[in-house]
């Protein structure tokens, strides 16, 4: 019997001290680990910057000689599934969108904000034969959304608009795929649901009743590259030069949008659903890492929406508490790109220098 | 005086778990957030009591369970039966059942939602054909076992085929039968919380699946707490009724 | 020993097993010929085994479901023998019974997807994590599986062995595992059984790597419902082929069990 036990108490000694030690040298780590939201079937693909730091190297050529990796991971729990790795150091920085960031911070996960990101129109999807022809009538419906993504912000914004409250319409949470199917299938009303819907659309079995395109961009997605605070206390250095390579994709990505939407497209959005998406949408303004009066704007009015509409707790100032520009001005300053994105004010206009 | 010792040496490994805890989450070994302090679990524990939020989404997954429990349990119970009483639906049946129950229940998630929609009477569904097979299989199982001595006993005094069945096999399948519910019955208590992870718009999975979406650990562990503890009852409750059967039953077999 | 006879039943028994697939497949394809759904929700018979050819020639689907395989193994070993071990310490032992039953039992309703948050906080994304929520989920249904098998053992047995004067050991070995036996192996199906599903949630849950559980998700999230069904079939089949294994075993075992008596 107490062989038993002893087999068992060493069993737990390893679990966790495998789960606790993090295996980091001294002065810099051996990987860098970066998460972001994707369903990319096992290849380790992905858009973005994150897409042109794997296809053009950049990382090596900033990292290599010291012996770091670069480590991506596609988290298909999406946003609220990197928090819940970040949470237990499993990942260094992790790309998210505006409702996960924010989440994360006020639920007290210890990141800092340290590039800004943008970008990710959300649809209103009613099914092909729907009788439904405005958003006012989505009153009693039963909507399908995967809650706690940007899509969720987005549709609290829009019905907002149109005088309703999440009170008046039935949400039913499911993960990307069931909302997918859910209106193929006709069970749900409406689906508040990302380019997917031009998909959707393009085979027939939805009609878009409304899109975030072309409207103010407070109503598109702006996240934010988050790193975890004790690595940057530990690495502010690898931060520093990170951002670097960061900021070269960024504007390696912002440079022609037709070879961008075509490097994004490797993670299984058609291409065409890529460049309606962001058809009239500068490309500037999509890659733009600023944190500038839009992005802030953004952020502020969002955490005031998630703190009413309690999916936060806690409220925050993002400029006082979560936001570290120093890496990422170090690094516009670095590579002289100060000027190359313009500074966007709160309706996402270039404002004039 | 033993049941009182046996009780308290039951204590034993729950107060060290707990203890643990408690050092753990004051020694900050890991995030708070995904290791709440217990003060915490409490506070949002006696948040989510109040406002009757557990108590409301614990009523609908409750209603759920017992649903597709009832309706899987009865299913499997029948299907048990009949393939381990006649030879002929299990050589047709059998290997349909022992294919389509090794895939996994999600895989069948697109059609059951298809077919069925997304609401209560996929969630029973869904429910019910997870908790039909431990019972079919517990129930089959428990037939076969029957001693063949009992059987020959049966024809001996010419048994028709009703009461060969309930006076003979049911009864002394009674233990594995017993097991299947309970089996069945946990099975029923993930698949809710699998089936409200997928789609739902209220009941105790969705509270938790959406804490965890927005990063409120306290409120997944609390959500889980909660059904850990009502499946502990519901166990409980099965134990008791098995106690009481088989008690009733022993004498008559022993002698 | 009747081995043409045995042959014979084999060949008819399969032979009615194999009737009700084929009607299942011919319902299939009459649903999808009226169209009953729309094809992308539920494709014909063929184009699921085009897809199915494809898939296979390109490793696709070889390459997902042998990474599937591998942290079935492990996790199920993992889960399996510990299962086993608690189970039949807890069966023997009244003591032991007593210390962990109450705790095991409050446990093991924890709905097993209930454990992925704290999983991941003890073993990351990467496939440690898949492994062990495997074995968390086998663990429990075999440690009860051979905790009441244990317990079901007639008394009469282990008074006889107390005439006989058996050791600890020897009782163990010689009656009360073999008396266990059939429910254990039930325990083992069971896990088994389980373990096809957890691989599938383990590998939605965390980090993208492949797998047919991936495989299986990612279609479903492109609508591509040839694909889902082949992932379906797949894993049933294979899943059937190590259950018929399993069930070969069982039958040795009982012989085995029958003779040494």
């Amino acid at each position: 019997m107490k062989k038993i036990l002893g087999t068992l108490l060493a069993v737990a000694a390893a679990i966790a001290t495998f789960g606790v030690a993090p295996g980091f040298a001294a002065d810099h780590p051996k990987v860098i680990r970066i998460g972001q939201p994707s369903g990319s079937y096992g290849k380790a693909v992905s858009l973005g910057p994150v897409g042109e730091i794997q296809v053009k190297d950049l990382f090596d050529q900033e990292f290599k000689k010291d012996g770091i990796k670069l480590e991506v991971n596609n988290i298909k729990t999406a946003g609220p599934g990197c928090n819940e790795a970040l949470a237990n150091n499993a990942l260094d920085f992790a790309n998210l969108g505006d409702l996960p960031a924010v989440a994360g911070f006020a639920g007290g996960l210890k990141t800092r904000a340290v590039a800004a990101t943008r970008g990710g129109n959300t649809y209103v999807a009613v099914p092909i034969d729907s009788p439904i022809t405005n958003l006012k009538q989505l009153k009693g419906k039963k909507i399908g959304v995967s809650l706690g993504t940007y899509m969720h912000a987005a549709g609290l914004k829009i019905l907002a608009d149109n005088g309703l409250s999440e009170n008046d319409v039935t949400f039913f949470n499911m993960d990307n795929a069931t909302v997918l199917t859910a209106i193929a299938a006709k069970e749900v009303e409406a689906a508040f649901i990302s380019s997917d819907a031009i998909t959707l659309r393009t085979r027939g079995v939805a009609r878009v009743l409304y899109s975030t395109q072309g409207k103010p961009v407070f109503y598109q997605n702006a996240g934010a590259l988050i790193v975890r605070e004790e690595f940057v206390r530990k690495y502010p250095d690898i931060v520093k030069r990170f951002l670097k390579v960061w900021v070269k994709a960024s504007q390696l990505h912002s440079f022609d949008k037709r070879a961008a939407q075509k490097l994004d497209s490797r993670v299984g959005t058609p291409l065409t659903t890529l460049q309606e998406d962001q058809q009239g949408q500068s490309n500037l303004y999509l890659n733009s890492p600023k944190f500038d009066e839009q992005w802030l704007s953004h952020d502020r009015r969002s955490i005031a929406l998630f703190k009413a509409k309690r999916l936060i707790r806690k409220s925050f100032d993002p400029e006082k508490e979560w936001i570290d520009r120093s890496f990422l001005d170090a690094a516009l300053r670095e590579l002289n790109l100060e000027n190359f994105w313009p500074d966007y004010d709160v309706n996402g206009n270039p404002k004039k220098k | 005086m033993r049941t009182l010792k046996r009780k308290l040496l039951g204590l034993v490994a729950p107060v060290l778990l707990l203890a643990a805890w408690d050092y753990v989450t004051r020694r900050e070994l890991f995030s708070p957030q995904l290791l709440p302090p217990s003060e915490m679990l409490l506070e949002t524990w006696w948040d989510m009591q109040t406002s009757g939020e557990l108590a409301l989404n614990m009523r609908v997954s409750l209603c759920r369970v017992a649903g597709g429990f009832a309706l899987g349990a009865a299913l499997g119970f029948a299907l048990g039966t009949a393939m381990a009483t006649c030879k002929a639906v299990d050589d047709y049946l059998g290997p349909l059942f022992n294919t389509v129950r090794q895939v996994p229940i999600v895989g069948w998630l697109p059609f059951l939602i298809v077919w069925l929609g997304i609401g209560e009477l996929f969630k029973v569904a869904f429910i019910s054909l997870g908790a039909l097979i431990p019972m079919a299989l517990k129930t089959y199982e428990g037939i076969k076992a029957v001693s063949p001595g009992f059987l020959e006993l049966a024809r001996v005094f010419e048994f028709g085929r009703f009461r060969q069945l309930t006076k003979i096999m049911l009864p002394s399948a009674l233990p594995s039968l017993l097991i299947g519910l309970r089996l069945s019955l946990s099975e029923a208590w993930m698949l809710v919380v699998a089936a409200e992870l997928v789609v739902a718009s209220v009941g105790i999975g969705n509270t938790m699946t959406v804490a965890r979406r927005l990063f409120q650990t306290d409120v997944v562990l609390v959500s889980v707490i909660a059904i850990a503890i009502t499946g502990y009852l519901g166990n409980a409750l099965l134990a008791l009724l098995e106690a009481r059967l088989l008690a009733s039953r022993r004498p008559t077999c022993a002698q | 020993m009747n081995i043409p006879l045995q042959v014979a039943g084999f060949l008819g028994r399969s032979y009615r097993g194999a009737i009700s697939f084929l009607a299942l497949i011919g319902i299939w394809a009459a649903l999808a010929r009226l169209q009953a759904f729309p094809a992308e929700l539920l494709p014909a018979p063929d184009a699921v085994l085009t897809t199915f050819l494809q898939s296979a020639a390109s490793g696709v689907l070889g390459a997902s479901l042998g990474a599937s395989l591998g942290r079935i193994a492990q996790g199920f070993l993992i889960g399996c023998s510990l299962g086993l071990l608690l189970g039949a310490s807890m069966g023997v032992s009244p003591a032991v019974e007593s210390l962990f039953a109450p705790l095991f039992n409050a446990l093991r309703q924890v709905p097993i997807i209930g454990w992925i948050p704290l999983i991941i906080v003890w073993c990351g994304i990467a496939d440690l994590s898949k492994i062990v929520f495997i074995a968390l989920g086998a663990f429990f249904p075999m440690a009860i599986n051979t905790f009441e098998g244990i317990r079901s053992v007639p008394h009469g047995y282990l008074e006889v062995a107390r005439v006989f004067e058996f050791g600890k050991l020897r009782l163990l070995g010689k009656i009360v595992l073999p008396g266990a036996l059939p429910s254990i192996v039930t325990g083992v199906r069971l896990s088994l059984g389980a373990s096809w599903m957890l691989v599938v949630w383990s590998e939605i849950n965390t980090r993208s790597a492949p797998g047919i559980g991936d495989m299986l998700d990612s279609a479903r999230e492109g609508s591509k419902m040839d694909v889902v069904i082949v992932c379906i079939v797949v894993i049933g089949a294979v899943a059937f082929l190590i259950n018929e294994l399993l069930g070969q075993l069982e039958a040795q075992l009982q012989g085995w069990k029958k003779t040494s008596r």
